[in-house]
């Protein structure tokens, strides 16, 4: 059977009270029928300082780890968008508007991601490198003339050169997430 | 009292939305078209009137790095670099960083 809250606060209490009652008359303790001020007093100072440490402090690396986790996942988009991207240069042959839609999406999210990272407590992971990476593959991978059917046909050379890119590229995204991991 | 003519050039509908490569050899809508068919004329006209062409890149599949290489380096060198960032404002929200980049090729242009 399913209990409330407010039925397991009133359980948890009763039982609470059940074991000092025990405790005091049916046990072999003896238990100080004065206070100790003193004594109270480090108590209720313990007891806060705990609360304090759970609620508050709790609650905020809660929303710190959220917004990494968001940023995060984020980040493995793109990598996976950059793994389309990766398959269509490893054809050697692609339409030339095709990769440039897929560079627009890759691009699109990461104007996303440097908007939302500003807005957390990341903001001070820097993104000017992966943002100079990404330009640098666009500015290769989308100036290489085409045939008049609009497909690029990759030489040894030009599939090297995107390669490296690439994986330039990717490096930036990793990069970015063990900055991320560090804060 | 004068009235500010808006010069708008958005180059999804005015154009294409599927913007290509440099060259008229390199396939459809290709910078060099967009430049003589449209751009070219939109920006003197703009230019006559002594006011700002804006040009709104939003809406399109993309674009190739030689598209925009194409027409905004050649609009700076039959118009020259002051002229052109004096009459062109470029637009874009969904790729913002195409901005700074059009204006290096203006830069560029000798």
């Amino acid at each position: 059977m399913k209990l409330s809250k407010t039925a397991f606060r009133i359980l948890l209490f009763t039982l609470g009270v059940a074991v000092g009652v025990f405790a005091c008359n049916y046990t072999y303790f003896v238990f100080e029928k004065e206070i100790n001020y003193f004594d109270l007093f480090s108590l209720i100072i313990t007891t806060g300082l705990g609360l304090y440490l759970a609620v508050v402090i709790g609650k905020v690396s809660n929303k710190q780890n959220s917004e990494k986790t968001l940023l995060i996942t984020e980040i493995k988009d793109s990598i996976g968008q950059l793994d389309k991207i990766t398959k269509l240069v490893d054809q050697r042959n692609y339409l030339l508007s095709k990769m440039v839609a897929e560079i627009k999406t890759l691009n699109e999210d990461l104007h996303l991601f440097e908007t939302i990272i500003t807005k957390s407590h990341c903001r001070h992971v820097k993104t000017a490198e992966l943002r100079q990476s990404l330009s640098r593959f666009r500015a290769y991978g989308t100036s290489i003339s085409p045939d008049n059917t609009g497909f690029v046909h990759l030489n040894v050379s030009q599939y090297a050169s995107l390669g490296n890119l690439l994986r330039n590229l990717k490096q930036k995204y990793f990069e970015a997430i063990f900055a991320i991991n560090t804060i | 009292m004068h009235t500010a003519v808006k010069h708008i050039l958005k180059i999804s509908t005015d154009f294409s939305t599927t913007p290509g490569a440099r060259y008229y050899s390199d396939g459809d809508d290709s910078g060099q078209k967009f430049y003589e068919r449209k751009l070219k004329q939109a920006f003197e006209d703009a230019v006559a009137d002594d006011e700002v062409l804006t040009i709104d890149l939003d809406g399109t599949e993309g674009y190739a790095t030689s598209f925009l290489d194409e027409a905004f380096n050649r609009l700076a060198k039959d118009f020259g670099k002051e002229k052109v960032r004096k009459h062109i404002e470029i637009v874009s929200t969904e790729e913002p960083d195409w901005v700074e980049e059009i204006f290096s090729y203006i830069d560029e242009a000798e």
